[in-house]
């Protein structure tokens, strides 16, 4: 069941409405119920995965707590654990692949495997959410946990596929499920839904059409530098769409029952420099990369320059391969790594050399000018079916010299219409909830607003999402 | 339990409002007023009254082309002996857009096709014509339809005729309606060699297999392997059937039609960017369109099956060239294509003059004749059905 479903959505009033007839005991019961019941959904067959791994950093969380003398190998253990069951089914071909490469190169038979597992959906969030977990108990931040409590954190079905990547103490706490009902719940929870099917079903599933057809491999040495800049940024606008979509859908179907899921995304091509565009897009990976690898790592190199900045580049690299098996996600998150160190040296430079730039309009435009290129530039091979596509696509970006339009005009026109709703997004927001609030402080208002102003803007999403209803368009992220 | 009532409240004044402007259609609303305020042609001059005859027309304008072909096997294999003409085109052979002082449009208007196939009916009677054309037809669909007719002997031509047009150089794509011909083994495997055969059209034809590929197994095209195997794809499927059958989905399709044309037609009255708005071809769209002329060219050579090619009349109101570069591009490939491959080519370019040429909202149609136009472009067809089969 895919958010922006017909059954999902009949599947979620249901749910909402069985929940505030219940107790809170029955609450728990009733969504942790329905979370297997949603895994099970997509595939009886890895149902059972998520129990597995919960009962595996269960135990050895449990060795944590209960012999502080061996915590560091409990946690090791537990790790490991992990990440080997991530590894078996997401990388298992891709390491075959390079194996067989590389035997390859020196003549010899290729190893063959009979295996045929496709990808547990939402592994790659679950695992990094069980790791958060075992890591936070071996800090101390989190104290005994239950196995329903452990278990319902990592199947919560809002956030189990592709995230928001929450944590124990964020959400735990939340599943006592003793507020009352309020409206605010309803509301916010119907304003990130319906707007979640739009950015889904309007946007960026329109963008994807385009997209699709200027990936197509041979066209990479046939489309131009203007092609190019063009399918880079209406890839780079279908990704926040569909993703930030599927945030805004998984952040309001747990509202509607009440749970607050951490924000994901907060106008990323905003941003005003690499390091900005980080605390801007998937912000629950970028917190999860800086807290239990960046952290540490800069911690024992005593944030040496040299070994700092490699071990960023070498851990976006990481964030790469965590999105997708595949060296074309490893050079994508190298770029970012490379675009990260350069801004730090920029600015340790600006600090001792010219820190009246710090206050310079030119040097802010700059940066931002330059993040949204090399941002756009990076989704290049985070999008195409090879590394020669990326290189062939990139080069005849960066050398091309024409100009010439080879698609139909409607992608070079629905990509800027699209960009500008990224660029007035957060004004529309803000004037939006501005004048909502000016409206509210009349009574009557109130209650035509409730019942009248937002039913129909409602009303008129809902009826964009069901105009651009398509089955057969996943969300990108559910590859990951 | 007063909250949860006034909850219920917004769900259902959400729900009542939604039913509401599915069945206003708000966007279509939008676009009378857009026509209104920015002087469209009547939309009476659009002709919706034209022949549908599914004896002498693929009568799904390209959307859902099985059936239609599957009865003309059956039309043809009833008549045997005589000759078969198939006409392949875009729009321009399938719609009619009435010119400025031609009268509104009578009971059954005809093509000029329409035209052709009656001549050739009531003269000779044994000559059978057929048009396959749809909305935007690529020449990669061309050919898509061309092995589909090679491969079985009831749909075999004697001639195709094939309307060679600028701006179906930009077109690309097997559309979603036209997979299901791939359920024949024998065109299944003649698309499958095309698409291992490294042309510029091939990923096309190897995508129509893919997405063939997920429609027979119920999946989705991206993502993870696991998403075909669970119970959720059949509860939606259930879920679909049911609210088809409230006709809520009916409307909702008519809803996106008419937000794409809203769309539309804020590009031709607000951007002023019209179909006719002059364009360069480069890039992989034009390499696509000419490598799939040729293998339509060779595979008609390969089948002895005459092939015919006249180039689309144009508007002279409207330049489709943005340079004389891209016309002289355009122009050399055609007659190469004609003279590798001894083609007969004929030039339909300047032969309708400007007013036999419909409007197409607020301008001049690129693309679609008035009733004149049609008339006149089918006496020059008569002629060459005469030559390419003659005796006939």
């Amino acid at each position: 069941m895919q958010f922006n479903s017909y059954s999902y959505l009949l599947f979620l009033v249901l749910v909402v409405a069985i929940f505030w007839t219940l107790t809170p005991p029955l609450r728990r019961v009733l969504v942790l119920l329905v979370s297997i019941l949603f895994y099970a959904s997509w595939s009886i067959r890895y149902a059972p995965l998520p129990f597995l791994l919960c009962a595996g950093v269960f135990l050895c969380a449990h060795g944590i707590v209960r012999n502080p003398a061996l915590a560091k190998r409990w946690l090791w253990t537990g790790v490991a654990f992990t990440v080997s069951i991530l590894v078996f089914f997401k990388y298992r071909l891709f390491l075959l692949d390079n194996v067989n490469q590389m035997l390859a190169a020196f003549g010899r038979s290729p190893v063959e495997t009979t295996l045929a597992l496709g990808l547990p959906l939402g592994i790659s969030f679950y695992s990094f959410e069980a790791i958060s977990y075992l890591i936070d108990t071996r800090q101390g931040r989190v104290k005994s946990v239950s196995f329903m409590d452990l278990t319902m954190f990592v199947t919560f079905w809002p956030h189990l596929i592709a995230g928001p990547i929450v944590r124990v103490r964020e959400l735990i706490p939340q599943f006592s499920f003793r507020k009352r009902f309020e409206m605010a719940m309803l509301i916010r929870g119907l304003d990130r839904l319906i707007w979640g099917l739009v950015q889904k079903n309007v946007i960026a599933d329109n963008l994807g059409t385009f997209v699709n057809e200027g990936f197509l491999p041979q066209a990479a040495h046939a489309n131009t530098s203007v092609d190019n800049w063009f399918l880079a940024f209406a890839f780079g606008l279908q990704i926040y769409f569909d993703f930030a979509s599927y945030s805004n859908m998984a952040i309001g179907a747990a509202q509607l029952i009440g749970i607050t899921l951490p924000e994901n995304f907060r106008f990323p091509y905003h941003a005003a420099n690499p390091s900005d565009f980080w605390a801007r897009w998937h912000m629950t990976l970028s917190r999860w990369i800086r807290d239990y690898l960046f952290f540490p790592i800069n911690a024992k190199y005593k944030a040496a320059a040299g070994p700092l900045y490699l071990s960023l580049i070498g851990i976006m690299a990481l964030v790469g391969l965590w999105h997708g098996a595949g060296w074309g996600f490893v050079l994508w998150g190298t770029m970012h790594g490379i675009y990260l160190v350069l801004f730090r040296i920029w600015e340790s430079l600006r600090e001792r050399k010219f820190p009246w730039l710090a206050q310079s309009r030119i040097a802010a435009a700059a940066w931002k000018v330059f993040t949204l290129l090399a941002v756009m530039a990076a989704w290049i091979p985070f999008r195409a079916g090879s590394i020669s596509q990326a290189l062939t696509l990139l080069r005849t970006m960066m050398t091309g010299h024409s100009f010439r339009m080879s698609y139909s005009i409607n992608l070079y026109l629905v990509t800027l219409m699209v960009a500008l709703v990224a660029i007035l997004e957060p004004f529309i927001s803000e004037r939006f909830h501005a004048w909502e609030s000016r409206l509210v402080q009349w009574p009557k208002l109130r209650t035509t607003n409730l019942f009248v102003l937002r039913p129909l803007l409602y009303a008129v999403g809902a009826l964009l999402f069901l105009a651009f209803d398509d089955r057969n368009t996943l969300f990108i992220y559910f590859q990951f | 339990m007063k909250l949860l009532g006034a909850a219920l409240g917004v769900v259902a004044s959400t729900l009542l409002l939604l039913v509401l402007l599915l069945w206003a259609n708000p966007f279509e609303r939008a676009n009378d007023a857009l026509d209104y305020a920015f002087g469209a042609a009547p939309k009476w001059t659009q002709v919706e009254t034209l022949l549908t005859d599914p004896t002498t027309q693929e009568t799904s304008r390209g959307e859902h082309p099985g059936p239609s072909l599957q009865s003309l096997a059956a039309y043809w294999g009833s008549h045997g002996g005589a000759k078969r003409v198939v006409f392949m085109g875009n729009s321009q052979m399938q719609t009619m857009s009435l010119a400025p002082g031609e009268t509104a449009p009578g009971a059954t208007e005809l093509t000029y096709f329409d035209q052709v196939a009656d001549f050739y009916r009531e003269h000779s009677g044994n000559v059978l014509c057929y048009r396959l054309s749809a909305p935007g037809m690529s020449y990669t669909e061309t050919l898509w339809y061309l092995e589909y007719l090679l491969q079985n002997a009831a749909l075999r031509p004697d001639a195709v005729v094939l309307q060679i047009n600028y701006q179906a150089f930009w077109n690309g794509g097997i559309r979603h309606g036209a997979l299901e011909m791939l359920g024949t083994p024998a065109f299944r495997a003649r698309i499958e060699t095309l698409a291992r055969s490294g042309q510029p059209y091939a990923e096309f034809f190897d995508e129509a297999l893919k997405n063939y590929a997920q429609q027979r197994r119920g999946t989705t095209t991206v993502g993870a392997a696991s998403t075909a195997q669970g119970p959720g794809y059949g509860w939606e499927t259930e879920a679909r059937e049911q609210l088809e059958k409230t006709g809520l989905l009916e409307k909702s399709r008519a809803a996106k039609a008419s937000f794409e044309q809203m769309l539309y037609r804020a590009r031709l009255y607000i951007l002023r960017l019209q179909p006719s708005s002059a364009r360069s071809i480069s890039g992989p769209r034009l390499l696509r369109s000419q490598a799939a002329i040729e293998a339509i060219a060779e595979r008609c050579r390969l089948a002895h099956v005459k092939l015919v090619l006249f180039t689309a009349p144009l508007n002279p109101r409207i330049s489709l060239y943005r340079n004389a570069e891209d016309k002289a591009t355009y122009e050399t490939f055609v007659q190469n294509v004609a003279t590798k491959y001894n083609l007969p080519l004929y030039r339909f370019d300047d032969c309708v003059l400007a007013e036999y040429w419909g409007r197409l909202l607020n301008g001049p149609d690129p693309l679609h004749l008035g009733r004149r136009g049609h008339q006149i472009v089918a006496a020059k067809m008569i002629e060459i059905v005469r030559k390419t089969l003659p005796g006939e």
